[in-house]
This record gives structure tokens, C-alpha cells and sequence, in this order.
């Protein structure tokens, strides 16, 4: 949802166009992780927690980031496909439903986390700032998005 | 907000498909338009007038008690 908010462009070819760079960025960034676990990791001193987030992370962002890509440049190369994707992202009832899902989420997320804030300060202060942080940086994006959006609108 | 689309279609002989492909939705927006679930927004509501040639008063009716 997210690579579909920021790539999007009134022409759906500028569009795919955007996303094929996007995810070529997106599988450098694997193949960093890839190269970092296979020449920096052994030589550390990381524990298997770490070593195994390496190659997990690495694994799962080059996997994605093929697929994607490997789909992007077929849309690219047929026009029937292309035509269909760009109906269904382009929607207004999907949009909607993806919007009020996404609203729903934010919400929920936001109390359980205020929840969860009287359960960790007894128990971890490091959690409770983090857990803390995580709620104000959501605050701000709000509070930003919407300043944003009244003037564009 | 209610509105004429199955009964135009259906006198058209139009598939929800077709008419979906034709202004550029999906057939379960046309599903849900048809079924009251889902009010469309200006731009589709003109698009589906205009292929129907007709006004969007004559496919869209607006009933003040109705909320949006």
C-alpha cells in the first residue's frame, strides 16, 4: 500500500516506471544484506540472533523486491494486464475500503499501544520510552499529514 | 442516494462487467452501487451518465433523509 501511495502518478505508465526504480532500490538494499552477512558478519562478533536476522531480512527484501519487480515489467510489457491492474488500484470504492482499513488500523494500533504503556513501566523503562517514541513519532506524523493535506486540499 | 443503474443496464442488456470496463471500476463497485451499498463519487457518477446518455440526475437520484 504504502509503494503503491508513493509511486503513484496520474499516468499509470510513469507510474510502473517509478516502481521498477523503487524496487531495483529495494533489492540493492538485499543484496547489501546479502553481502553484509556473507563478508562482515562471519568476522564479527554477533550473536546467531543477529546473524540469523541478516540473512532473514536480506532473504525475505530480495525475494519481495524480485517478485514485485518480475511483476512490475510484465504489466509493463502487456497492455491488457496493465489495463486491469491499473483499474483495481485505481478503484475509488477499493480506495475507500483501503483507507477506512488503514484509519482502523492506526487507531487500533494507537490505544493498544496507550495500553500497553501502564503494563511496561513497571516492567522495562527501556520498552515504556521506546513504546513511548513510537507514539509520539505517530503523533507528529498525524499532526503533520493532516497540516499537509488541509493545504494541498 | 439512490439510483437507476441496474434498471438502465438491464434495459441495455449490459453485463455489470461490461459496464465496469467501460468506465473504468471494478464489477464489485458496480455490485455495490447497485445494491445501495456505495455512493459514487462525482467523477464516476458523471462517467456512468455519460455512458448511458443520460444526466446524472436522470441516473442518480438524491433524497434529502438519505445520509451520504
Amino acid at each position: 500500500m504504502l509503494m503503491k501511495n508513493v509511486t503513484f502518478s496520474k499516468d499509470y505508465d510513469n507510474t510502473l516506471k517509478l516502481r521498477c526504480l523503487w524496487f531495483g532500490a529495494m533489492l540493492a538494499i538485499g543484496l547489501v544484506g546479502f553481502a553484509c552477512y556473507f563478508f562482515l558478519v562471519p568476522q564479527s562478533s554477533l550473536g546467531d540472533h543477529a546473524k540469523g536476522f541478516y540473512l532473514g531480512a536480506a532473504s525475505g527484501i530480495t525475494v519481495a523486491a524480485v517478485f514485485f519487480l518480475i511483476r512490475t515489467l510484465y504489466l509493463m510489457s502487456h497492455p491488457e494486464a496493465k489495463r486491469k491492474a491499473r483499474i483495481e488500484e485505481t478503484d475509488e470504492r477499493q480506495q475507500k475500503i483501503v483507507g477506512g482499513a488503514a484509519q482502523f488500523a492506526g487507531l487500533f494500533t494507537f490505544y493498544a499501544a496507550a495500553l500497553a504503556l501502564f503494563v511496561l513501566l513497571p516492567l522495562s523503562l527501556h520498552a515504556y520510552y521506546a513504546l513511548l517514541g513510537v507514539l509520539a513519532v505517530y503523533t507528529l506524523a498525524f499532526v503533520s499529514a493532516n497540516l499537509w493535506l488541509s493545504k494541498k486540499l | 442516494m439512490t439510483n437507476r443503474i441496474a434498471e438502465l443496464r438491464k434495459a441495455r442488456r449490459i453485463s455489470q462487467a461490461e459496464l465496469a470496463d467501460a468506465v473504468e471500476v471494478t464489477r464489485q463497485t458496480i455490485i455495490s452501487l447497485e445494491n445501495g451499498r456505495y455512493n459514487a463519487s462525482l467523477l464516476l457518477a458523471h462517467k456512468i451518465a455519460q455512458y448511458f446518455g443520460l444526466t446524472i440526475e436522470d441516473v442518480f437520484i438524491f433524497e434529502e433523509d438519505t445520509p451520504c
